[in-house]
Formats: structure tokens, C-alpha cells, sequence
């Protein structure tokens, strides 16, 4: 059973591609992309997911609405099991996902029926799909878009458009699968600060998946995913105080807290870590 | 010898409604030898201006010379061996049965011999650390960092002596990331001048010897990374940063009013708090 405000349970999930969807083993067997998966995600929590290219990230993030059911376990989202084919489409009201590449996301000629998609699938009625698609774009900075083409936003702009999207269907989750990656520095700060905004107002779970350290400072908690299985997890402290399995685990420091941790010999205490700018200040003018 | 670009002017879909200027009033030298990190918002032109250089895009005016050779479209394929272009995320374009089939393959229309074919892809991938046992294995076996390594293989084995990355690190996870930026120099110590296309200025702070911004089709500024990294107001208003330790010490300067030299790497950030420790900490 899950338990009250849990609101995604992952069970001893193991998942397998099919040997046509990718390659076999050396031997011809299949290999788990991931295995033994056990996590929990609390109601209006902000996970982090770090892991190296093809450590089985993007597989968890499909696991969370029935992209993918598992090959063995159960994943349950506010209760529903995945498996169950007649939660499907609340599952996915329920869990937006954004995914990397900003062009691969729009379907509509203009900005407003890019949102106005999602609506039309649920089958909301007209009159209350306007004030949603109103509401949802300015969230994200799009209102005076409305009636542009999607074709003609930067990259950063349709990660916007992708998020109002999901916005609109009200959902309870947004799962964030490297969807900074191709971005510019503005595009990319300007994602990280609405889906911060998105996670304090309106208490939507928020699992960002990255791999910019700099991004995931400010998370509840963090786990790291290597080989197909949770290595760590924990605070962002007490992973990047660790930073033998960090960079085991083909990541890094955020840049700041490099800089302390080697620093370290200069004052920090063991397992003290320096994450942001205004802690490193901090620490400066605090010990001097 | 270098790579120059004089009053380029380009405009996409001319005398239609979506006509839209790319370049303009556009002078640029590479140096031979040197890493040039190009950066620039989304849809600034970075990616326009590559193409320029490699000939797949013409100017509408202005020209572009390689070594002192205008290119034109008599000299395109020539010149155009001098001048090798990894895209972005090439690693999509990677499609033969094998590791050295994939890299072999720009070199098919060459008509090269057997053996100087073996040797180019083992030269290869050796300077790029793609080890011997990965290269009779299909290009699906690798990992993400590995598979791009091979894709650049596959334009190093034309032996280009410029070599064009359009965001070479982009999607790699950091240790893939970091790999990359070190081969980046690798290449410039090779004799081969570097020009990247870059999203991440921590990244050009530690890599590129000059770095040219461009913003709407215009070059705004060029310079060290030392001096583009100082313009943090002007950097910001276009869509762009600093890197992180130089906009902590920013940061540390103005809470303590204390004067702190530019910092831009994670090494010089080190080395000057060590210094300013060994002299009795931050002073008040």
C-alpha cells in the first residue's frame, strides 16, 4: 500500500528493452536498463535524477507515466498502478513529461492550439479551455505568443510552450527529462526559475532530471542512478559532500562547491559542503 | 595562415514575408593554432556563420578567404578539405555496421588505399581515446560520450587542419562533458585550430584562447575570455552569463567591498583564496 502522501512508489522495478527496441548483450541476452528500483516521491517534493548518458534516467522518467510499464515490480502514481491500462490516461494528465529536444514537442500551427491540444484530447469543454490556456502561458511567459507559429520561438521559448502545454491539464507532476540541454543560459535559468515557481506556489512534484550540477542545488533530495540502480541518495549536501561517488558515477561538484571542496583544507569541516554562491560568501565573511 | 571573413552578409528566405537578415557587417579572423569558442544567444547566427565557413551557405556579399584563398565555387570542394565540421549531436549520423566502418566512411570517395584508410582511422581514434577493441564493434554498443568521439573520428580522418564543433559537449553527461574539453585542446596541440560553438561559459572560461560573442547576426565583441568575462552587464543583457566562480567573486566583492581581480577558472579562484588565506583571511 502506499503511503498518504507519497506520490510516486517505485517497487523493486526492473525494466527491460525488448531485444528489437535495442542492442543485445555480448552473449545475446537482454540487459536491464534498470534493476531493483525502490524510491519514493513525496506529494510537492523537487527530486533531483543525476547519472551519466545511459545510466537508465530517462527509463525511470517513462516509468513514471506509463511510457513504459515494468518488466518486473510495480510503480504506483498517486496510488494507481501503472500496469493497470484503465488509470492510463489519468496517469498522464496527472504527469507531464518534457523531454530534451524542444522541436520534438509541438504539434499546432499556432502557440495557443499548441496548448489547446492537450485540452481537446481530455475533452474539456470550450469555455473553460480559454481562461486554462490563458492562464498557463502566462505562467511560462507566452501570453503576448499566443498567436504566433511554434516555428519561429528559440529553443528556450517552445520548452516554455512545451510546459504550458502540461500546465493546462493541470497536472500534479512534471518529470523534466534533460530539458535544459540544448538551451542558452537565459533559456536555461528562465526553465529552472518557473519550474522553482511551479513547485513553491502551486506544490506540483517537481523530478528534474540533468545533467547541470548548478541546477539541483536547491532540491529536497537527490539520487543518483549508475548502471541501472540508485547508488545514493540524499539531501544535495550529503550527495556533493561525497564526491568520490559522484565523480565515480561519471558527475562532478557544482562549480562553487568544487572550489570549497578543495578549499576544504582551508576550514571546511568533513562532510561540510559549500552548494551556492551566497553560502561561499557566507563561509568567506563568517570565517574571517 | 588563417581563416578570414570579410563583410559578410547573409539573408535567409530574401523577398518572401519570413526574409530574416543572419549576418551582417560581419569581419572575423581565426588564427591558425588558436581555440575559438563562438558564443551568442539562441538564433544569434552561430550556426549560420559555421556554415559560411565551410562553404554550405554562400554570402550574399563580402567574402570568406581560407589561407588567403577566396572561397568561390570553383575552389569549394578543394578548400573545403581543409576545413572540417562536426555538427551538433553528430552522433545521430553514425549509421555503418561498425565502429571503423563509421569512421572510414568520409573517406570513401577519396579512392584511398587500403592501408592508409587503416591508418587514418587508427590515428584517429587514438587521438581521441576511441580504444582498438571498439572499433570492429557496432556504433549501438557505446556509450553517449563514445559514440560522439566516433562521429568527430569520422571528420578527423580527412585530416582537416580547421575543425568546426557546434556544441560538441552538448548532452554529455560531466565526465563526457570534461573529456571533450580536454580533446578540444588535444587537437589545438595536434596542430589542428579548434572553433566551438558553445551554451556554457564555465566551459569556454576553462577551453577557448579568445572567444567572439555574436548577437543578431553581428559580432559584438571579441577578445580573451578575461576580457569578454569582465562585460558581465553587457553578457547578461543578451541572453548570456559569466562563468559560476567568476560571478561568485562578483558577488563576494560587492558584500565585502573588497577588490578581487577577474576570475575566471576554478584554478585562479583557488589560488587566490589561498592567497588570501595564507595572508590572515578576507579582511574586514
Amino acid at each position: 500500500m502506499m503511503e498518504a502522501n507519497n506520490f510516486i512508489e517505485f517497487h523493486n522495478v526492473s525494466f527491460r528493452y525488448d531485444s528489437a527496441d535495442s542492442g543485445d548483450g555480448e552473449d545475446g541476452e537482454n540487459v536491464f536498463a534498470v534493476s531493483g528500483i525502490d524510491f519514493t516521491v513525496k506529494q510537492g517534493e523537487f527530486v533531483g535524477i543525476l547519472g551519466r548518458n545511459g545510466s537508465g534516467k530517462s527509463t525511470l522518467a517513462k516509468l513514471m507515466n506509463a511510457l513504459l510499464i515494468p518488466t518486473s515490480g510495480d510503480v504506483y502514481v498517486n496510488g494507481m498502478n501503472t500496469r493497470d491500462a484503465s488509470w492510463l490516461w489519468e496517469i498522464r494528465k496527472s504527469v507531464g513529461m518534457i523531454f530534451q529536444n524542444p522541436d520534438n514537442q509541438i504539434v499546432a500551427s499556432t502557440v495557443e492550439d499548441d496548448v489547446a491540444f492537450g485540452l481537446e484530447n481530455l475533452g474539456v469543454p470550450r469555455e473553460e479551455m480559454e481562461p486554462r490556456i490563458n492562464d498557463a502561458l502566462s505562467v511560462v511567459g507566452l501570453a503576448d505568443r499566443r498567436l504566433k507559429e511554434p516555428h519561429y520561438l528559440s529553443g528556450g521559448q517552445k520548452q516554455r510552450l512545451a510546459i504550458a502545454g502540461i500546465l493546462a491539464m493541470r497536472p500534479s507532476c512534471i518529470v523534466l527529462d534533460e530539458s535544459t540541454a540544448m538551451l542558452d543560459p537565459k533559456g536555461r535559468d528562465r526553465i529552472i526559475s518557473i519550474v522553482r515557481e511551479l513547485n513553491l506556489r502551486e506544490k506540483i512534484t517537481i523530478i528534474l532530471i540533468t545533467h547541470h550540477m548548478d541546477e539541483v542545488v536547491d532540491c529536497d533530495r537527490l539520487f543518483i542512478i549508475d548502471k541501472g540502480r540508485i547508488i545514493k541518495s540524499g539531501t544535495p549536501g550529503e550527495i556533493f559532500s561525497d564526491e568520490e561517488t559522484v565523480v565515480g558515477a561519471g558527475l562532478e561538484l557544482p562549480p562553487v562547491c568544487e572550489l570549497f571542496q578543495r578549499l576544504g583544507l582551508l576550514g571546511l569541516r568533513p562532510g561540510e559542503t559549500v552548494l551556492t554562491k551566497e553560502a561561499g560568501v557566507e563561509f568567506l565573511t563568517g570565517v574571517r | 595562415m588563417s581563416i578570414k571573413l570579410e563583410d559578410i552578409k547573409y539573408t535567409y528566405m530574401p523577398g518572401t514575408p519570413f526574409e530574416k537578415v543572419a549576418l551582417s557587417d560581419l569581419y572575423l579572423e581565426i588564427r591558425e593554432g588558436e581555440i575559438l569558442a563562438l558564443i551568442g544567444p539562441t538564433g544569434s547566427g552561430k550556426t549560420t556563420l559555421l556554415q559560411h565557413i565551410n562553404g554550405l551557405l554562400r554570402p550574399d556579399s563580402g567574402s570568406v578567404f581560407i589561407d588567403g584563398e577566396e572561397l568561390t565555387k570553383k575552389n569549394l570542394f578543394k578548400i573545403r578539405q581543409k576545413i572540417g565540421y562536426v555538427f551538433q549531436y553528430p552522433e545521430q549520423q553514425l549509421f555503418e555496421e561498425t565502429v571503423f566502418k563509421d569512421i572510414a566512411f568520409g573517406l570513401n570517395r577519396l579512392k584511398l588505399p587500403e592501408d592508409e584508410v587503416r591508418a587514418r582511422v587508427y590515428d584517429a581514434a587514438r587521438l581521441v581515446g576511441v580504444s582498438e577493441n571498439l572499433l570492429e564493434r557496432s556504433v549501438f554498443d557505446l556509450s553517449g560520450g563514445e559514440k560522439r568521439r566516433v562521429a568527430i573520428c569520422g571528420v578527423l580522418v580527412t585530416k582537416p587542419k580547421y575543425l568546426m564543433l557546434d556544441e560538441p559537449a552538448s548532452g554529455l553527461d560531466p565526465e563526457g562533458k570534461n573529456a571533450m574539453l580536454r580533446l578540444l585542446k588535444t587537437f589545438r596541440d595536434a596542430g589542428i585550430t579548434v572553433i566551438f560553438v558553445s551554451h556554457n561559459m564555465n566551459d569556454v572560461a576553462e577551453t577557448a584562447d579568445r572567444v567572439v560573442v555574436i548577437n543578431d547576426g553581428r559580432i559584438e565583441r571579441q577578445g580573451t575570455p578575461r576580457e569578454i568575462f569582465t562585460e558581465h552587464d553587457f553578457l547578461s543583457g543578451i541572453g548570456l552569463s559569466v562563468p559560476d566562480v567568476t560571478d561568485f567573486f562578483r558577488l563576494l566583492s560587492e558584500r565585502t567591498g573588497v577588490e578581487i581581480p577577474d576570475i575566471i577558472t576554478l584554478d585562479e579562484g583557488y589560488a587566490y583564496l589561498r592567497d588570501v588565506y595564507s595572508k590572515g583571511g578576507i579582511p574586514s
